[in-house]
């Protein structure tokens, strides 16, 4: 099951996504024929210069902001795929930075190294993948757990 | 008029606390983290590193 929904991502069609000019951070819709909901892939400066933190959120019916709803609409592997091209965008755009992340919560931490994993190698053609454990940087490996990852385009 | 709240900036919504706290969690690993990579340094070996 898990493969299934985890395979092919970088050749996976996306959503349609666009660049706010306001603030630094791209919206998409997810749609099912049940509903539809916003999603916004939020970049965000961190103290450090050249690296980015990104953050999937969903907005709720209210307009308010939230990293650890489930959509439950059947569409993990688009939103992952729209998630991937929004970064891979975000880095051609800005190519010698990084972006930062991790899982809202440990599931979805590990949905993301087993992602990550199954698309090392493709990932590896156009990007530096790393992930960082106890304040070190280590090339991401799939047999190791860590508590961010650290992307970069290569040059 | 009243102003829809899917229009209001992100960092006025209800949520964007929980958002600004994990950036604030993100800072402060940061600062623990070795950066000479920045400087092109390239990342030690893990499996290397389990001595």
């Amino acid at each position: 099951m898990l493969r299934t929904l985890t395979s092919n991502r970088m050749n996976e069609n996306g959503y349609p996504f666009k660049l706010s000019r306001e603030q630094l951070y791209y919206e998409f819709v997810s749609v099912s024929k049940e509903k539809q909901v916003q999603k916004i892939v939020l970049i965000s400066r961190t103290d450090v210069a050249g690296i980015y933190n990104l953050a999937l959120l969903d907005v709720l019916s209210d307009g308010s902001l939230c990293d650890i709803s489930e959509t439950n609409n059947n569409d993990l592997r688009i939103v992952i795929a729209t998630v991937i091209k929004i970064m891979g965008d975000f880095l051609t755009k800005n190519s010698n930075s990084y972006v930062i992340f991790r899982g809202s919560d440990s599931r979805r931490q590990r949905l993301y190294s087993i992602v990550i994993g199954r698309e090392l190698v493709e990932f590896s053609k156009v990007y530096e993948v790393y992930g960082v454990k106890d304040g070190v940087r280590y090339p991401f490996s799939v047999n190791n757990s860590y508590e961010f990852y650290l992307i970069k385009k290569k040059l | 008029m009243k102003v829809s709240k899917k229009n209001l900036p992100l960092e006025k919504r209800k949520g964007y606390e929980i958002v600004q706290k994990k950036l604030d969690e993100c800072n402060a690993m940061l600062r623990t983290l070795d950066l000479s990579f920045l400087d092109n340094k390239p990342a030690p070996n893990q499996d290397n590193d389990k001595s």
